[in-house]
């Protein structure tokens, strides 16, 4: 460690080295090749994949590796510069989830619509998912504290170099085991099963049958063998315990009682009626949780959410005064982004109801956009508190409801509802991400307001990769091969390569349904009363942390439960600083090996020509 | 009564899921029969309504009274000792002591005392900026035991002064968070010449946050 100190750098060294350009040009590769990779793996896989923890450490590489010690740039590839590149790298890689999850369903149903107008769509989405995180960073990380599981294990990597070698061997202990378990229960391997089937062993010991409540509490009780999950738990600590209570009440209260009182069709056993309770009722009925909660949780909070950004402005103001630059955006850029993307919803509205020849006016328009811009706020805040405290996203559930809702308000224009869907399902995930990449920030001393300004120079790069590669899986897929559309010689000749793209199909098969007035409108309008009582008790977040509990299914609640009270003890019995030496490090190569691990699988299954 | 308070809200919660799970069929009175939105929720009230109404009142009044009886235990916290939040006391009491002397979940110094050590320590790192390996280790212990300690008094204070009070208290707090960190973050890249800076702000931030706490 250097000795020398002043105020102001030696020379020939810059200042220290965070905003740059190589920084900047490096997220955006890193990011557009993640993006194009992550929308093949969502439309074959169904599933989005997070890119912060791929980032940081090819970030160390490249920057420290090439630029510091090969291209000889003094200072290059600080903490807090690799900090830049990774919040810009997944801040890019966000609009693939958000993409591939809802556009999909407008080509698999066939309906005109313009690249333009959905890019649009997604471009503003993409803005606006920045722009509410303004005020929610400081009433999520500063306020009300949430651990952001994700954004600490990225901060445990950046941190590396300088947090001792302990610290770094917990790192790769974890890395490991989570590697080797995630190779182990991969499906070309199969050495260990996916989940353990706890429950349905008992259920075999006890000779229970296939029906009723008891059947469906044991066959719902299974642990997901998932490192990153349980360590996400252990992350959370006390915290996460709300969520694992709530997975015990689904799936040992709630759904045993639906099933004794003959509430699920009476022909169902074994696992179709553990799909029926769980598809029809609990998962429903979360969503409703997670809106009343999150509904009632901005009211509750608003003296917090009006406080924070009185204090932005006052930070603005006293920077101003001092000559200094601000460490936040100013809420003027809150208001100015907010009516830029209420505009831009309304003309993506008024565009896509004009092509597809729809009759929508200027108020209906207007409505649409409105709902929609409330929507992507308060979704924002939902997934936002969800990664927050579990780092699970409720992405497809909140994506559902924004066509449902658009649906209502559109008077049934399927266009306009999806195209709408792009624009929150893009924000939504950006808000998760964005937060993420804050807390990190926040862990190692980044500038908030640079993250964000970073992210804001970047936002409309990811869409516009996003759309351009499902489209050109659409048309026909890499050389023919693949692909999704009606001319893939794939699909035509039902190859593996085919890509099934689940989400979209579930997105187009709740589109139907909601035409047909099969959307379960009561379970939602159940749910959010629970969940705007739940925050009546004096635990915030409550009602998003119960409701996201019912949403998913008990497998990943129960894991994460057993890393919240291995937590618990471990503070209990040896202190708090053992959690931050021993926990946080083994906890965060739980997360990272997970990912990289699960991510370099995919990428080499597909390579190779992939079933 | 704060017992019963939470034993109510949760049978609340139970009842109420239970019954929002309902499932239901009704029949369709839109155009050609279709189900409209009203048809299912008018379907579901009459067949779970009641109970569930149930259950959210019994839900609401045991948060109502949760909620109460901490706030009334905060009020007698601070009386007890003379302006200290309640969490400290009340936990401090339930604590368990552990390796050093540390209540572990419970703090066992008053927010102000530990924002007086931050400040000191701050004072100490900005005399001797050179002196970066002691420097490296103030900052960890900030950190990791400091900032751990202030935030197990988080609850308490939002109780004690309300949450715009806390969020503006926080806001300035959280300035010498960050800054503490990039500190240490600059030292480990080796660019120590950014440390008198972030000391700069952090000492700024922490000495508005003691006002806000004292004020």
């Amino acid at each position: 460690m250097s000795e020398a100190v002043a105020g102001a750098p030696p020379a020939g060294v810059g200042k220290y080295r965070e905003i740059t350009v190589g920084a900047i040009v490096l997220g955006v590769i890193q990011g557009m090749l993640m993006t194009s990779a992550f929308v093949y793996i969502g439309l074959k896989l169904g599933f989005g994949l997070p890119g912060s923890s791929v980032a940081a450490i090819l970030g160390f590489a490249l920057l420290r590796g090439v630029g510091r010690k090969a291209l000889k740039i003094p200072g290059c590839g600080s903490i807090v510069e690799n900090n830049i590149n990774q919040t810009v790298a997944s801040g890019v890689n966000t609009a693939s989830a958000g993409v591939v999850f809802t556009f999909p369903a407008l080509l698999l149903l066939g309906l005109d619509y313009s690249f333009y107008t959905v890019l649009l769509a997604a471009v503003a989405g993409s803005f606006m998912g920045i722009v509410v995180i303004i005020p929610l960073r400081k009433q999520l990380i500063e306020i009300e504290r949430l651990k952001f599981p994700s954004g600490v294990a990225v901060a445990t990597i950046l941190k590396t170099p300088g947090a001792g070698i302990q610290k770094a061997k917990l790192l790769g202990v974890g890395f490991v085991v989570a590697a080797l378990l995630t190779l182990a229960t991969h499906h070309k391997f199969q050495l260990l099963p996916e989940a353990v089937p706890i429950g349905p062993w008992i259920k075999g010991l006890l000779g229970v049958g296939d029906r009723g409540g008891l059947a469906l509490a044991l066959m719902g009780t299974t642990l997901a063998i998932s490192m990153a999950n349980f360590g996400a738990g252990m992350l959370a600590g006390r915290g996460g315990l709300a969520f694992a209570i709530g997975g015990v009440m689904a799936w040992w209260i709630v759904g045993p009682f639906v099933v004794s009182q003959g509430w699920a069709p009476p022909a169902l056993k074994g696992d179709a009626l553990v799909g029926a309770v769980y598809g029809t009722m609990l998962r429903p009925t979360g969503i409703g949780i997670l809106i009343g909660g999150a509904l009632a949780g901005v009211v509750a909070a608003f003296p917090a959410i009006k406080g924070a950004v009185a204090s932005l402005s006052a930070a603005a103001k006293l920077a101003k005064a001092g000559g200094q630059s601000a460490e936040e955006l100013s809420p003027k850029v809150l208001v100015v982004g907010l009516i830029a993307s209420v505009a831009a919803l309304m003309a993506v509205t008024l565009v896509a109801s004009a092509e597809s020849h729809g009759q929508l006016g200027i108020g209906a328009a207007l409505a649409a956009a409105v709902a929609g811009a409330i929507w992507i706020a308060l979704a924002g805040l939902i997934v936002a508190q969800a990664t927050g405290a579990t780092d699970i996203s409720p992405l497809s559930g909140l994506a559902l409801i924004a066509v449902t809702l658009m649906l209502a308000i559109t008077s049934g224009n399927v266009v306009v509802a999806v195209t709408i869907g792009v624009a929150v399902c893009v924000a939504t995930n950006q808000c998760a991400d964005m937060m993420s990449d804050l807390k990190t920030g926040h862990l190692i001393g980044g500038v908030p307001r640079r993250q964000q300004l970073a992210q804001f120079a970047v936002a409309w790069v990811g869409p516009a990769i996003a759309i351009g590669t499902t489209i050109i899986l659409w048309k026909a897929g890499p050389g023919g091969t693949a692909g999704f559309g009606p001319e893939s010689q794939a699909c035509l000749e039902k190859l593996p390569g085919c890509l099934p793209a689940p989400q979209a199909s579930v997105l187009q098969g709740m589109i139907k349904g909601v035409l047909s007035g099969q959307a379960p409108v009561d379970k939602y309008v159940a749910g959010a009363v629970i969940g705007g009582g739940l925050t009546l008790f004096p635990i915030g977040g409550l009602g998003v942390l119960i409701g996201l509990a019912m949403y998913l299914p008990f497998d990943i609640t129960f894991g994460y439960g057993i890393g919240c009270m291995i937590t618990l003890i471990a503070e209990k019995r040896k202190g708090h600083r053992f959690i931050s030496d021993v926990i946080v490090p083994l906890a965060a190569g739980f997360i990272v090996g997970e990912a990289l691990t699960a991510l370099t699988m995919t990428l080499i299954e597909l390579g190779g020509g992939g079933a | 009564m704060k017992t019963a308070g939470y034993a109510l809200f949760v049978a609340g919660v139970i009842v109420s899921s239970c019954f929002a799970a309902r499932a239901v069929s009704p029949a369709g009175s839109g155009k050609d029969g279709q189900v409209t939105p009203a048809d299912r929720i008018g379907a579901w009230a009459g067949v779970a309504g009641v109970p569930f109404g149930m259950g959210v009142v019994l839900m609401v009044a045991g948060g109502l009274l949760a909620r109460r009886r901490r706030g009334v235990g905060a009020g007698q916290g601070t009386e007890r000792r003379g302006g200290a939040p309640e969490g400290a006391v009340d936990r401090a009491s339930e604590g368990q002591r552990v390796g050093s002397d540390r209540i572990i979940g419970q703090a066992h110094r008053d927010p102000r005392r530990i924002v007086g050590d931050i400040r000191e320590k701050l004072v100490v790192i900005a005399a001797d900026p050179a002196a970066t390996k002691t420097i490296f280790a103030s900052l960890d212990d900030i950190v990791e035991n400091d900032v751990a300690e202030f935030l197990e008094h988080r609850q308490a204070l939002i109780d004690e002064r309300g949450q715009a009070k806390f969020a503006e208290k926080i806001g300035h707090f959280a300035e010498m968070e960050r800054n503490v960190p990039r500190a240490w973050s600059a030292i480990t890249d080796g660019a120590p010449f950014e440390v008198p800076d972030c000391i700069e702000r952090a000492q700024l931030g922490i000495k508005m946050a003691d006002e806000v706490l004292g004020s």
